[in-house]
């Protein structure tokens, strides 16, 4: 695990322990402090020689731009309420889902075409651009602007361990967890028109 | 950033922030646009492994050479997959896992030389155990296999192999490691990314084959819900430029890459399915942009590992387990171009059937001298290293009259 890994995994940590907090206390240095544990914790635990960080980079080595940015406003938002509006993750959460319904079974073999093989080639960040730019330039979608924009930055210098545009974007972790909100979406809508 | 791109009034700022990210992201974009070539075709006029079929036509020696050998015999209570490089200054190196049991916590990637002019192996040592990789990639590692080594054309020596650090081997994910200094020591470890689905399911058993480009393209497979080959294209710094899908299905595994030249080559599959237990083969002659769908060649195939090598012209040679259903014989075959018709010629092993024999994993090298060495997994005990000349080949070429 490099650089990215660690601050990635830390930057979602953070958050997670920042809105597990939120629960509980209102005030931010206790919100924080308790954040810091975690990522502290998480670091410095070992089993087997290995920190718990490590176990988690076992599963899933590093953090996606998606997850980061999502837990990353989620804690930040946490943290300070009144300064901070919540992001509308709607947008974000349904480009993951799509991508991922698309992705994940033809990269585990359903089918002749591999999305995720398209990722490696640099023309496919090279789409990306304009379409981040055309992204940005309407109102509301920022957001994935920014996503696309630095998942193809990361990428371009290679500061993780995968040379794919598409790790960056997205992982499996967050696609579950996107399908999660989709779906519980989805209910409240078909439960609001019953 | 949040408050950036969450404020609603600050589109132009927005569009600026964005602006700024695509200008970093340009210049490595157009970096790799310039150095990618989608088929920059097979180099096959190398000092490794797989070198030109003409380069080592054949040997000048006169007399039939044969010699057998042991590797390590009484070292470890379990061995198995070894594979099998040439040296950039002669003589050969073989590498293969060994431990208690297979996935024991205790299971090492052990090397070993023959070198030139000598009649032993040297003793076997551990360029690679659970622990190291653990540390280097500072993540859990549950357990090592698979080792696949390469000689490529700048005298580099390639180790790759898989590590599982959740569930079975349908867990692996692929490393690589790097020697400057033909095979002693190693560099850092690189995991290559492979698969979205947490880098799981892709594994190694074939050797890559060197580009004209520089890239190298290793053969991998996936066993997790399908069982479907892949070639992985690397630069010579071990980053991915691509990958592409050569079948489909639950069939086919541990694909065997052997270039014919700039522009055909031929894949061999070891079958897995249940229907046609024949090793399968797929070929392209645009120099890999597109291959054509997998056919049963006329050898049996027990869902076993296999290894080829060229020969002179366009001559191929086989090792594989002569079977449907055991790998209790060993065999040698040899084909005259066409990669679905063989001649079996010579059984390296041929136990008794139902006694429990397994000779498996078999990795074949033709080295610069115009030898030929395979090295297989003998009932899981040892690794046994055969070799020999084109002399002797003619020889049982010109006494087997058995088609398979």
């Amino acid at each position: 695990m490099n650089a990215f890994g660690y601050v990635g995994w830390a930057l979602v940590l953070a958050s997670l322990g920042a809105c597990c907090s939120a629960r509980y206390t209102d005030d931010w240095r206790i919100k924080l402090g308790i954040a810091t544990a975690v990522v502290v914790a998480a670091f410095a635990i070992q089993l087997d020689r290995v920190p718990l960080i490590g176990f988690v980079a076992s599963v899933q080595s590093e953090p996606s731009m998606a997850m980061i940015l999502i837990l990353g406003s989620h804690g930040a938002s946490s943290l300070w309420p009144q300064r901070l509006t919540r992001l509308d993750m709607g947008p974000l959460h349904l480009c993951i889902v799509l991508l991922g319904l698309v992705m994940y079974p033809s990269a585990l073999g359903i089918g002749y075409i591999d999305l995720y093989a398209a990722g490696y080639h640099p023309y496919t960040a090279i789409g990306m651009l304009p379409l981040a730019f055309v992204l940005a330039w309407f109102a509301g979608t920022r957001l994935l602007a920014f996503w696309v924009v630095l998942a193809v930055l990361m990428q371009g210098y290679s500061v993780g361990e995968s040379d794919n545009a598409f790790d960056y974007l997205i992982d499996p972790i967050i696609f579950m967890y996107a399908c999660w909100r989709a779906a519980a979406y989805a209910w409240r809508r078909y439960d609001g028109a019953r | 950033m949040v408050r950036l791109i969450g404020a609603r009034n600050c589109r132009t700022r927005g569009v600026v922030a964005v602006a700024a990210l695509l200008i970093l992201a340009t210049p490595p974009l157009i970096a790799s646009v310039h150095s990618y070539d989608a088929a920059p075709g097979y180099q096959v006029k190398h000092a490794g492994a797989a070198a030109d079929p003409g380069e080592v036509a054949g040997s000048r020696e006169a007399a039939p050479l044969w010699e057998e050998h042991a590797i390590d015999p009484r070292g470890r209570a379990m061995v198995h997959s070894a594979t099998l490089t040439e040296l950039p200054k002669g003589g050969v190196q073989a590498f293969w896992y060994g431990g208690s049991r297979e996935g024991a916590r205790d299971v090492g990637i052990y090397a070993a030389r023959l070198l030139p002019d000598e009649r032993s192996w040297t003793l076997p040592r551990e360029v690679m155990t659970r622990a190291r990789l653990s540390e280097e990639l500072g993540r859990y590692i549950k357990k090592l296999g698979n080792p696949v080594a390469f000689l490529d054309v700048s005298g580099q020596v390639w180790l790759f192999f898989v590590s599982v650090s959740v569930g079975g081997w349908s867990g692996s994910s692929i490393n690589a490691m790097v020697s400057q200094d033909g095979g002693e020591t190693f560099g850092p470890v690189k995991r290559l990314v492979t698969s979205p689905a947490f880098n799981v399911s892709t594994l190694v058993r074939g050797r890559p084959v060197q580009m004209r480009d520089g890239s190298i393209t290793l053969p991998v497979y996936h066993e997790f819900l399908g069982k479907f080959a892949e070639l992985l294209r690397l630069d010579p710094e071990g980053v991915v430029l691509g990958k592409k899908r050569l079948t489909l299905g639950r069939s086919h595994v541990q694909p065997v890459l052997v270039p014919e030249d700039a522009e055909t080559a031929h894949v061999f599959l070891r079958y897995a399915g249940d229907a046609d237990k024949k090793i399968h083969y797929v070929s392209t002659d645009d120099g890999g942009l597109e291959f054509a769908s997998p056919r049963g060649s006329n050898l049996p195939n027990p869902d076993s590992a296999i290894d080829a090598a060229p020969l002179a012209g366009r001559e191929l040679l086989m090792v594989y387990n002569h079977s449907e259903v055991a790998r209790d014989i060993l065999a040698l075959a040899v084909s005259d171009g066409d990669p679905g018709r063989w001649t079996r010629i010579h059984d390296l092993e041929h136990a008794e059937a139902g006694k429990g024999q397994l000779f498996s994993y078999p990795s074949i090298l033709r080295d610069r001298a115009g030898r030929t060495h395979v090295v297989y997994t003998h009932n899981r005990t040892y690794i046994k290293h055969v070799m020999f000349n084109d002399v002797w080949l003619s020889d049982v070429r010109r006494s087997a009259t058995s088609p398979p």
